[in-house]
């Protein structure tokens, strides 16, 4: 125990130590859009079928890795024929959109290849369209659920990005692991594809980042 | 467990840097503030003390001496006592502060006069941090959710759970402006909770459904304060108007459960102070309003309480370089009407006060209060001394004799006993003769401040507190059979006695500081009780035995923080509530589908870990925090009727220039 704790101390603190010396954060901003396609088969994938999702997201280099913001919009509709709303008539459905920060560490296999393990964490807006109701159990009317619930999600991703030449553009290609933590979870695994575009970053945003 | 902690004070003591000494003690603390997002969150900083909750949001706090029915401690913003503690139940949520203004902590558990002000089961000073000169502006958001929403599984008869509702949003600004000689500043402050955990959702609930509506389960709470302050030549003055509106639950002991109530709270306070040479003279006026009204209740549920307080008081006191010398006198007028009853009381305390360092390295210090009420005074004496015994070894030590009025225990049975018939409103038999009593304790303290490196600070020490006499109200209620009420509990004969009795307690503390690089400490404390007395006990049984902290921040680059608090704690028992034991609970009626649960008289012992991170922007005008809490999600349980907290976490965002 006293080996692990002196050994974690000297990890905190040294790549404490290099990060300060690291003077190039905020230098480079990558915007990245792309798509991503289920791929993950469980439970949760065999009562939901999802919409291709469509992503947007940046990214800046900051000290040791790359922080990341972005937003992934999927739509689901039930797989499953006994789920219904309050109208029995309308398909049931719902919007998911995941809204994140992030952080990624991008290791050079060659020249323009690059890899990058990471985690990202936020919140994941759903909205029903078609909101469940159950029958009253005592006698105080029917019990319409919630049309909008938000609950927190984290991520774990691997990216493999090639840049193309000397150009600002690249391809990339990411799988994520995703879990959002209702009472039973949602689980997603993604596979996704998308450009992105670097640019050095702009003073405004540079300033408002430092 | 013990292997765990010498491993970890080796560690400590092994791990040397280049950096700024910091000693922590028992009564001052650097405050991290990167884990707290509202001021409840204070009482877990203080490892010294212990807290319960019912509902997450407000809390019962025992210091030390008087567990967690006793006297709450006194809380003072900048140095002016505020008063928050309604029939000992406290809501810190009612400052009108932010956690983000507050650079650091002053706190103790004795019994004494802090600042002009009487603080009978101690008290925590919130010290705010300077203005910048000029233009001051600041706002902040802040938004939690708890896990375990139904989500799309809501479709799905197997799977479906009731709904989880957010804690929050909280808002908070702040307007100042500060100039050479004067400041004034305007905080605003809106919170809002829902208590929508299993455990307590059908019984807070049960009261809202009203002439065929149902009335939201929330708390919400408004505050406000207008501050200035003026100083030069060695003048000082400072003014405050402070109002609080609180929407909420108060747990009330006496009938075993939550009562609906407008808390509300409005203070007035002038005060100023004059130095010259060594000489200082202070003095300030105190007006508070204490009322709980009436909240829409199904119940017609109504404490009806209105309490007017004027506190006049004056201070001098005398510094050379080895002695200080201190005296003053306060008076309190107390006007009270609540119900039937109107009820007038005038209490004067004098108080002195003298430390002298009788040699370079031995401290001597001595302290004497007495408060006089109409048909009784209570004497508070201490003596004390400290001794830097070697470079790296501190010594010091107290000895307190105290009394405590009747009045000041803050129990509804003082005001019982003068007229106020709500024990009749809610149906509380009570056993015949309830103590009237004062307080009465002898506690001696001893402790060891090691520095055993510049940047490393040890801190043991022992306390032993003899209860001559600590009344300690008791009410065993009965489980009301009707589940589909809500009620659950009902009050049987509630007692109120004076009890002798012995507890021990010992701490650890350690500290290490790497600048602001990185920094952690660890707290460990352990308590026992002994008595002939079964309900001294049992009373003190609430308590956890043993608690253990660990703290560590680390900064890895200037506009970036981690911080992360392990907590432990030992099983309690409450066993007021023995006869819910094994008994079903169940969700709120309109909470479809019906979920249970079952009481337990003892709440588990837990370990839990609250991890945040933090990043300034734009010259560290815009902050974002995020803050995981409960990241193992254990059942994190701390009273029989208490919320199971889950993983919640929370998003903070402050904007200032």
């Amino acid at each position: 125990m006293l080996r692990y704790l002196s050994t974690l101390i000297t990890i905190l603190a040294v790549s404490a130590s290099l990060s300060y010396g690291q003077q190039d954060s905020y230098r480079q901003l990558s915007l990245d859009v792309g798509g991503a396609t289920s791929i993950l088969e469980n439970t949760f994938s065999q009562h939901w079928n999802p919409s291709p999702s469509l992503h947007l997201g940046g990214r800046i280099n900051y000290h040791l890795g790359n922080l990341e913001a972005g937003v992934r919009y999927t739509d689901y509709s039930a797989n499953d024929p006994s789920y219904e709303g309050r109208n029995p008539a309308e398909e049931v459905r719902f919007t998911s959109y995941f809204v994140y920060i992030g952080w990624e560490y991008p290791f050079t296999l060659s020249e323009g290849l690059t890899f990058a393990p990471g985690l990202r964490f936020g919140n994941n807006f759903l909205t029903f369209k078609n909101t469940k109701t159950y029958p009253p159990d005592g006698s105080f009317g029917e019990y319409v659920f919630d049309p909008k619930e938000s609950e927190f999600t984290y991520e774990l991703l691997t990216r493999l990005e090639y840049s193309l030449g000397d150009s600002p553009w690249a391809l990339y290609s990411t799988f994520s692991y995703s879990r959002t933590l209702t009472y039973h979870p949602m689980t997603v695994g993604l596979l996704s594809v998308g450009v992105s575009y670097s640019f050095s970053t702009p003073g405004w945003i540079k300033n408002f980042l430092q | 467990m013990i292997r765990f902690l010498l491993s970890l004070t080796l560690l400590l003591c092994f791990c040397q840097a280049k950096v700024t000494a910091q000693v922590w003690t028992n009564s001052q603390d650097s405050l991290d503030t990167t884990v707290l997002t509202n001021p409840n969150d204070l009482l877990r900083t203080i490892p010294e003390w212990d807290a319960a909750t019912t509902d997450g949001f407000t809390y019962l706090v025992n210091s030390g001496r008087y567990g967690y029915y006793g006297p709450q401690p006194s809380v003072y913003l900048d140095g002016i006592p505020i008063d928050f503690s309604y029939f000992n139940w406290q809501n810190l949520n009612m400052l009108p502060a932010s956690m983000d203004h507050i650079n650091h902590v002053s706190y103790s558990a004795d019994s004494r006069i802090h600042n002009q002000a009487v603080a009978p089961a101690g008290f925590l000073d919130l010290h705010t941090q300077p203005l910048d000169p000029g233009f001051n502006a600041y706002g902040s958001f802040t938004l939690g959710n708890q896990i375990e929403d139904p989500g799309p599984w809501s479709y799905d008869t197997t799977r479906v759970t009731p709904n989880i509702d957010r804690r929050g949003p909280h808002y908070f600004s702040r307007f100042a402006y500060s100039d050479t000689n004067w400041y004034a500043q305007t905080q605003f402050s809106l919170r809002q909770h829902q208590p929508t955990n299993l455990n307590n959702h059908h019984r807070i609930g049960s009261y809202s459904y009203v002439d065929g509506t149902w009335h939201p389960v929330k708390n919400i709470i408004a505050n406000g304060l207008a501050e200035a302050g003026y100083s030069s030549s060695g003048w000082d003055f400072k003014t405050r108007i402070l109002y609080g509106n609180n929407e909420e639950y108060v747990f009330f002991q006496p009938f075993g459960r939550e009562i609906p109530s407008l808390t509300k709270y409005k203070q007035l306070a002038l005060q100023g102070g004059y130095q010259i040479g060594n000489w200082k003279f202070q003095s300030r006026y105190l007006g508070h309003q204490k009322k709980l009204d009436y909240r829409v209740n199904n119940k017609d549920y109504d404490f009806d309480w209105d309490q007017l307080t004027h506190s006049f008081s004056l201070s001098g006191s005398y510094q050379r370089s080895n002695t200080q010398l201190q005296a003053g006198t306060i008076i309190e007028r107390i006007r009270t009407h609540a119900l039937e009853m109107d009820n007038r009381q005038t209490i004067a305390t004098f108080y002195s006060e003298m430390t002298s360092n009788i040699a370079p390295q031995h401290a001597l210090n001595a302290k004497a209060s007495v408060d006089i009420a109409t048909f009784e005074t209570a004497p508070v004496l201490s003596l004390g001394s400290t001794h830097q015994l070697t470079n790296a070894w501190k010594l010091s030590s107290q000895l307190i004799y105290e009394e405590l009025l009747y009045h000041r225990q803050q129990n509804s049975t003082y005001w019982l006993q003068r007229g106020y018939d709500l024990f009749d409103q809610l149906s509380i038999s009570y056993d015949m003769p309830l103590s009237t009593e004062k307080n009465k304790s002898t506690s001696f303290e001893v402790s060891n401040i090691f520095t055993l490196s510049p940047s490393v600070s040890l801190n043991l020490s022992g306390r032993y507190i003899y209860h001559s006499a600590l009344n300690i109200p008791w009410q065993v209620v009965s489980h009301d059979q009707q589940q589909f009420t809500g009620e659950y509990t009902n009050p049987q004969d509630f007692y109120f006695t004076s009890e002798q009795g012995n507890r021990f307690i010992f701490r650890l503390s350690a500290s290490q500081y790497i600048g602001s690089l990185f920094n952690h400490n660890i707290n460990a404390s352990f308590k026992h009780s002994r008595s002939q007395s079964r309900r001294y006990r049992n009373y003190w049984k609430q308590v956890p035995k043993a608690t253990f902290d660990y703290n560590f921040k680390i900064k890895p680059a200037e506009d970036l923080s981690f911080s992360a608090t392990a907590h432990y704690q030992s099983a309690t028992t409450w066993l007021e509530y023995q006869n819910l034991d094994g008994e079903t609970y169940r969700s709120l009626q309109p909470q479809y589908p019906i979920k249970y649960g079952t009481f337990h008289i003892d709440t588990p012992s837990f370990f839990n870990i609250d991890i945040t991170a933090k990043k300034w922007f734009w010259d560290r005008r815009f902050v974002t925090s995020f803050s995981v809490r409960n990241l193992l999600n254990t059942e994190v349980r701390y009273h029989t009727l208490g919320l199971d907290k889950a993983l919640q976490f929370i998003i903070k965002t402050s904007l200032s220039f």
